[in-house]
């Protein structure tokens, strides 16, 4: 029986998004995951005694030059060779971008189909045909599945595509193309890449259409087990795609309801719970989980004055659940206030209703932004942000914006909680 | 809204406390308590009943929480009233009924809408608040829009949020700062970019430093090999230079070689001279010894003559041999003469065995003669041997006589027993016809069953017997508590007051005929008319009573009833039971009579059948044992027969010698057991003597033959030496000793004349080898040469020195060839050697073509060969440096990587902490501009309606509040009353004295709540205990103040001290605007 390996948006080195250092945090897994991930898919495929890896693009970010970064790759295609598994690569949008894909010294068992045009590689032993294309721009508008030289009817044809087919959500629109055009090819297996959620785009047996999903996830938006396929092919070329996770950290992203909280000490509890549900079902893996506060709660305000002790809490409750397979990423406040309702009918004349007031007309009021863009915290702040932040910062320009409606907010609750603490 | 009707059903200390608060009239509502009376709790239960118990249970310490439950009646603006219980659990909101669920929105719609909070701001007033008002408006500096913030909306907490505001936003960034979180965040993200980017390398770089490794390798391929080929010309030269000297040297040998002489002869000798060399030593010695050996020869010669003189008076030495006898002869001489002592032994030892044996038999004979005659004991031994295959009789006598004396004792003691109902003899007992054991068991059942029986019914009526008794005592128990009434006798009174019915209807019916018949019956009738109703009266009332008692007295009527019965039940049962008995006594008789019937026989009068079962068991024994007793007599009169037999058989053979009449058979048969044994050992003893006697006869004839033969040896021998000593010339007699001595005198000078014969042989030797060595010589010197002179005895060893002299020349020269020849021959291999596949000749002709400036040459190249080495040194660090840094950059170390992640860490971090500080900045604007807006609308009223609280406040001493507006901001100032010493005077915040800034903030407070309650409606205010620290007149003008905006509300004041009561009274209309309450 016929195995390979279909891999693709490896992203090497590409860093954890949004997780800032805390004590205790398990640093070194995090740290190694990205490489110890590719590691794992190496090692799998060896232990598999695949025929060959499919790597369908993206092999490191576009913006990273670092050649350390490529040799690596090209240690662990080494290890392949050494177990005599060709790896058939094409290259996607990130690789386009970076100079350093096209630049490595990569052992001979590695095969890059070129950019030009669509070209074939044919495998005799086992009767296999693939095809594939890598691509020069880091932006194709074409849909360059047309363009795949027709299947080989005596052989099993194998495209490698990196696309993000009719759109996908969070991923730029690259080399479209509909699930339609592929299956007119005849070809009996498209490795596609570029999407990193895993997703079946076809299961017939004999059609199968396939996103692998990257092999580590990297920020929140990531979450669940990321992997690999091994596809097991019949003698009558049915097939079977099997999953294998890879991945070293998993993101989670764990709602709390905190209808029922009353205090921190509760919500800790509850919070604690949920880690530990969650901890179990991440395969023993590290598990980096967002912390989501939701429901309508009378701590609300609190949590948006004391943000950062909340956080620390519970991180350090994570500490407490498992210290070594539990990083919490960030506190994610989507609670609302008790009083919301309430505060409609007030009379409006005590502190908190004043302010509420203030509030409300301060939302449209382009004086206030002004005033507080050209206050000199905001200005000195704003000019040394790097570069990373001044999306946000440029946002914060409009009055309209999410961003600045957000921090009103806060501001609110920060004062609210100011006039409690007073009043308690 | 207004509170009519508080009650604190169950809650702190307080059961069914009750407060009507006047209909919920407007003005101060003061409610008094001693400190523990509950003052503190009242006022939390007021914020529960109107908000909600909160989770935690609170003033629980009397009644659990599960239990506390308020209630109220309160009224709105639109006079609607609302009666609601407060209670802990789910839907905490009741009607008045306790019970039926109350929409919280009801009662919110009362408060108008106002949560706790927003309550405790606006209408809570406490001694805390008032002197944190205080201090706020002096730390705002007098700031008008703080202080009218601070006391309108309730909240004191005003300048310590701004500040904490400030400190949060300074923690986390400073424009100029270094160490705030996001400054140093800041820093460190930029930092870290910068090691990201040292420890990055770019794909340029790689190639580049790849590129130059391979332009490096390359290169120093080439250098390689040209160093190679260089190196391989040097060695060319150096091999030219090394054979340049060996060409010369082998010249210079082959010239040596043909100057050397040709080879001598004598070297073809060697072997010869080295052995006469060999043997001149020996020659020359013998030659000495010589005269020593001439001279042994004569001094024996001269002794043997002297010696043949002497023994056989002859001098002739040459016919000595004469003298020598015949070989056989002499040895047979020597024979005899060795044989004759043993002769002589021989026949002395054989005399002496002769007599011992003699003396032997003699000594046997007497022993023989001494014997006594022997007895005849068979018949004896046949007795005997039958007696004991017979085993020990007497022994066996004994067991029976004990084992029968046993059996005896037993009939004995079971005849005994027999005699209880028998007096026969042992015989007649056995005789005896006794019935079965089963007949005797079946009547042993009958008598048992027939004795149960009357057990059974004798116990029956013992029981009966008792329960009449019981009866009997029961009824007369019943009886002495008082008569019992019975069914009989209220029938017979009833009976009996028929009589006078019956009378009275007579007498009614037909008086005369009643008449007559009274009179008839001797009585007088009007009388016994007149007594009728009487009489019937008595019988009614006895009847009455005694139907009554029946029935009041039911249960001891029942009781006695029962008795009564139970005792004739008993009795009747009784006589049955009597009966029986009698009937059983028949039955007894008769199986008596028929059980002695069954021993009749046997003339037995029994006893009862279980004694008479245990008789016939011992009866059984007594028949079973006879059997034995029978057997034992048998065997002892038997046993008793074979012993006086046995002892008389015996006593007869033994005779009278040794026994005695009385002797048992064993010790009889002792005696003739050692009689026997006696008789066996004396025969024994005389056949073992014989035996003796025959071999000694036969040992003393052998003797006697041996001494014959040694004798016979001896003469013989005389025959033989006489023959043998004739020949020798010597007497017959003579003794062998004698012809010894002669023998051995002519072996001597025999001996003698043979070593002087040796001696002359080896002479004549040493004169043939001195001859034969000289001739040896001579022929080699013949052979080497013409010969001068022939050596001689004399001049051999000058000769051979000469000789050896020339043959070690001769040597040398040879050697000397042979070296030039070995190196010759080594110089050539190795010259062929470099020549390689070249010949020699024209190997050497190639090099001595080189010779001419060689050295110059090679030097040059070795210069050349220097520099060549420094350079590819020189490449090679170059390529292992670019090597390492490829292998190095090979490791795809993850710095940069790490960096990165690092980075993304702090910006993460960044993007916390950036939103914290910008929102605590809005939030401080925020605050800012609510406090400004707050002032702008609300100044105008606000202050002239605090001006005139703070007047009556501080009783007149200020008249009102003015505003000072200056580009610093609004400030308040207090304007002072004018009096005679000066006037009016406007007072900074700062100015005023701390009791004064509290009354001003008290003024502005309840400004601020009018204007509420003027905007709004009324709504209750809790005011607690601010009056502690006024002084009286400042406590009475608070109070009147009170009063005052009590005319807009009710204002409840909660109190612990009695003082201010009185005060509040003195200074308030109670009734109208006061209104006090206890707890």
């Amino acid at each position: 029986m016929l195995r390979f390996l279909h891999a693709a948006d490896i992203h090497l080195d590409s860093p954890l998004l949004g997780l800032d250092r805390y004590d205790g945090m398990p640093v070194k897994t995090l740290r190694q995951a990205g490489r110890k991930a590719l590691e794992n898919l190496v090692n799998l495929a060896i232990r598999k005694r695949v025929r060959f890896a499919i790597l369908a693009g993206d092999l490191f970010d576009g913006d990273w030059p670092d050649v350390n970064t490529g040799l690596f790759f090209v240690a662990q295609m080494a290890r392949l060779q050494e177990h005599n598994i060709p790896v058939f690569v094409i290259s996607g949008n990130h690789d386009a971008a970076n100079r350093m894909t096209r630049s490595l010294p990569y052992p001979k068992n590695v095969h890059m189909f070129p950019s030009d045009r669509p070209t074939s590689v044919k495998l005799d032993d086992v009767a296999v045909a693939l095809h594939g294309q890598s691509y020069p721009q880091s932006v194709v508008n074409d849909n360059v599945a047309r363009n795949y030289p027709p299947a080989d009817p005596g052989l099993l044809n194998i495209g490698l595509l990196h696309t993000g087919l009719d759109g996908r959500e969070g991923h730029a629109r690259y080399a479209p193309c509909t699930p339609d055009d592929l299956l007119r090819s005849r070809y009996q297996y498209w490795a596609l890449g570029h999407v990193h959620q895993r997703e079946s785009v076809s299961r017939n047996p004999r059609t199968l259409i396939e996103f692998p999903g990257n092999i580590q996830g990297r920020h929140v938006r990531e979450l669940g087990p990321k992997g690999c396929l091994i596809v097991h092919v019949d003698s009558d070329r049915t097939m079977k795609s099997e999953f294998h996770p890879l991945d070293v950290c998993r993101w989670a992203r764990i709602e709390v309801d905190c209808k029922e909280v009353t205090s921190s000490g509760e919500l800790r509890d509850l919070v604690k719970q949920h880690l530990e549900d969650a901890l179990d079902e991440a395969e023993g893996r590290l598990l980096v989980a967002r912390i989501v506060l939701t429901g309508t709660c009378p701590l609300h305000d609190d949590f948006h004055a004391h943000r950062r002790h909340y956080r620390d809490d519970f991180r350090a409750a994570a500490l407490d659940v498992d210290a070594n397979r539990l990083a919490i990423e960030k506190l994610e406040i989507r609670t609302k206030a008790t009083q919301d309702d309430d505060q409609t009918q007030t009379l409006g004349e005590d502190a908190r209703s004043i302010i509420r007031q203030e509030v409300e007309m301060l939302r449209k009021d382009n004086d206030l932004l002004q005033e507080l863009l050209t206050d000199e915290g905001w200005e000195r702040l704003f000019r040394s942000l790097p570069r990373e932040l001044r999306d946000y910062s440029d946002r914060l320009q409009d009055i309209g914006s999410e961003e600045f409606q957000t921090l009103l907010e806060r501001a609110e609750a920060i004062l609210n909680c100011g006039v409690s603490d007073e009043q308690d | 809204m207004r509170i009519i009707r508080l009650v604190f059903r169950y809650y702190g200390p307080f059961k069914e406390q009750k407060f009507d608060l006047n209909n919920g009239a407007k003005g101060l509502h003061v409610f008094y308590g001693p400190n523990e009376a509950g003052k503190s709790t009242a006022l939390r239960g007021l914020k529960h009943l109107l908000f909600g118990f909160p989770r935690q249970a609170v003033d629980d310490f009397v009644f659990d929480a599960r239990y506390q439950a308020l209630e109220a009646v309160i009224c709105n603006g639109r006079q609607e009233r609302l009666h609601f219980v407060r209670v802990r659990g789910r839907n905490q909101l009741r009607q008045a009924d306790g019970k039926t669920p109350l929409d919280d929105d009801v009662l919110r719609d009362f408060l108008h809408g106002l949560t706790e909070e927003q309550f405790d701001m606006l209408f809570g007033l406490d001694h805390a608040q008032l002197v944190q008002g205080g201090h706020e408006i002096a730390e705002g500096e007098g700031d008008l829009g703080r202080a009218l913030f601070t006391a309108g909306a309730g909240f004191s907490g005003l300048n310590a949020l701004q500040a904490e505001l400030e400190e949060r936003r300074g923690e986390l960034f400073k424009p100029q700062g270094r160490n705030p979180r996001i400054n140093a965040l800041l820093a460190e993200i930029s930092e870290t970019r910068d090691r990201e980017q040292e420890a990055m390398l770019d794909i340029d770089r790689y190639r580049q430093v790849e590129r130059s490794y391979r332009r490096a390798r390359k290169q120093l391929n080439r250098l390689e090999e040209q160093r190679r080929n260089l190196q391989k010309d040097i060695s060319r030269l150096t091999g030219y230079e090394a054979s340049l000297s060996q060409i010369r040297r082998r010249e210079q040998v082959l010239e040596e070689l043909t100057r050397l002489p040709d080879r001598d002869g004598i070297l073809d000798e060697e072997q010869t001279i080295h052995d006469l060399r060999q043997s001149l030593g020996a020659v020359q010695k013998a030659l000495k010894d010589q005269a020593n050996l001439r001279r042994d020869s004569e001094a024996r010669k001269t002794l043997a003559r002297e010696l043949l003189r002497q023994h056989f008076q002859r001098s002739d030495l040459e016919k000595a041999a004469e003298l020598q006898p015949d070989p056989t002869l002499r040895q047979k001489i020597l024979d005899l003469a060795q044989r004759y002592q043993a002769c002589c032994q021989q026949e002395e030892q054989a005399r002496q065995a002769v007599l011992r044996c003699e003396s032997e038999l003699k000594g046997l004979e007497e022993r023989l003669a001494q014997l006594p005659p022997g007895a005849d004991v068979a018949t004896l031994r046949q007795v005997y041997e039958a007696v004991v295959s017979r085993g020990p009789m007497e022994e066996r006598l004994a067991e029976v006589q004990v084992e029968k004396q046993k059996v005896l004792q037993q009939v004995q003691t079971l005849l005994n027993r027999l005699a209880v109902c028998f007096q026969g003899s042992l015989e007649e007992a056995v005789q005896l016809v006794v019935p079965s054991r089963a007949t005797v068991e079946q009547y042993m059942q009958q008598f048992q069953a027939l004795a149960e029986e009357r057990r059974g019914l004798t116990r029956e009526m013992e029981e009966q017997r008792a329960r009449e008794a019981q009866a009997e005592q029961a009824i007369r128990t019943l009886e002495t508590s008082g008569a019992i009434p019975t069914e009989e006798a209220l029938e017979a009174a009833r009976l009996r007051r028929q009589r006078p019915v019956r009378q009275i209807s007579r007498a009614l019916r037909d008086p005369d005929r009643f008449a007559s018949r009274v009179q008839a019956a001797g009585k007088d009738p009007q009388l016994v008319r007149q007594q009728l109703p009487a009489r019937l009266h008595r019988a009614i009332a006895l009847c009455d009573d005694l139907a009554d008692r029946l029935r009041r007295e039911a249960d001891r009527v029942a009781q006695r009833e029962r008795n009564v019965q139970d005792q004739q039940a008993a009795r009747q049962k009784l006589e049955l039971l009597q009966k029986q008995l009698d009937d059983l006594a028949t039955r007894q008789t008769a199986r008596q009579t028929a059980w002695e019937g069954e021993w009749s026989k046997s003339g037995i009068t029994p006893k009862s059948p279980s004694e008479m079962l245990t008789w016939l068991q011992h009866h059984e024994q007594l028949v079973n044992l006879m059997p034995d007793l029978r057997a034992d007599c048998h065997r002892e009169d038997e046993l008793k027969g074979d012993i006086a037999s046995c002892r008389t058989r015996l006593t007869k053979l033994l005779g009278p010698d040794g026994t005695e009449s009385n002797q048992t058979l064993k010790e009889l048969t002792l005696i003739a057991q050692k009689r026997i044994e006696q008789a066996e050992r004396q025969v024994k003893d005389k056949e073992l003597l014989e035996q003796q006697r025959e071999d000694s006869r036969r040992r003393l004839t052998e003797a006697r033959q041996t001494a014959d033969s040694a004798s016979k040896k001896l003469h013989q021998w005389l025959e033989e030496w006489r023959a043998a000593v004739s020949g020798l010339g010597l007497d017959q007699n003579a003794p062998p000793r004698l012809a010894q001595q002669r023998l051995e005198q002519i072996d001597r000078i025999l001996g003698l004349q043979r070593e002087a014969q040796n001696l002359d042989e080896r002479i004549a030797s040493i004169d043939r080898d001195r001859d034969d060595f000289l001739g040896r010589l001579n022929a080699t010197l013949q052979r080497l040469g013409p010969a001068t002179a022939r050596a001689t005895a004399e001049t051999m060893t000058a000769e051979l020195d000469r000789l050896q002299a020339r043959l070690t020349r001769a040597r040398d020269t040879e050697t000397k060839r042979n070296q030039l020849v070995q190196e010759q021959t080594r110089l050539t291999e190795e010259l062929e050697q470099q020549a390689g596949t070249r010949s020699l000749e024209d190997y050497c002709q190639e090099v001595l073509a080189h010779a001419d400036g060689l050295k110059p040459r090679l030097q040059e190249m070795h210069e050349e060969l220097d520099k060549l080495n420094k350079e590819i040194s020189q490449l090679n660090k170059k390529v292992g440096a670019r090597y390492r840094q490829l292998r190095e950059w090979q490791q795809a170390s993850d710095t940069a990587a790490q960096q990165r992640q690092q980075r993304e860490a702090m910006l993460a971090e960044l993007t916390e902490d950036v939103p914290e500080y910008l929102a605590l900045t809005i939030a401080q604007t925020v605050l800012k501009k609510a406090v400004e807006r707050y002032r702008q609308s609300n100044q105008s009223t606000l202050l002239d309606l605090a001006g005139n609280y703070f007047a009556e406040l501080t009783c007149k001493s200020f008249c009102r509040l003015e505003v000072d507006d200056s580009d610093e901001g609004t400030r308040l100032l207090a304007v002072r009353t004018a009096s005679e010493q000066h006037e009016e005077e406007f007072l900074t915040v700062e100015q005023l004295s701390d009791g004064t800034r509290d009354q001003l903030f008290l003024a502005l407070r309840l400004a601020g709540i009018e204007q509420h309650l003027a905007r709004h409606g009324p709504m209750p205010v809790i005011v607690d205990d601010i009056l502690i620290n006024f002084d009286d007149d400042r406590a009475a003008a608070t109070l009147r103040c009170l009063g005052q905006l009590g005319k807009k509300t009710q204002i409840l004041l909660f109190t612990h001290h009695r003082h201010l009561v009185k005060l509040a009274s003195q200074n308030l209309q109670e009734g109208q605007n006061l209104f006090c309450y206890n707890f």
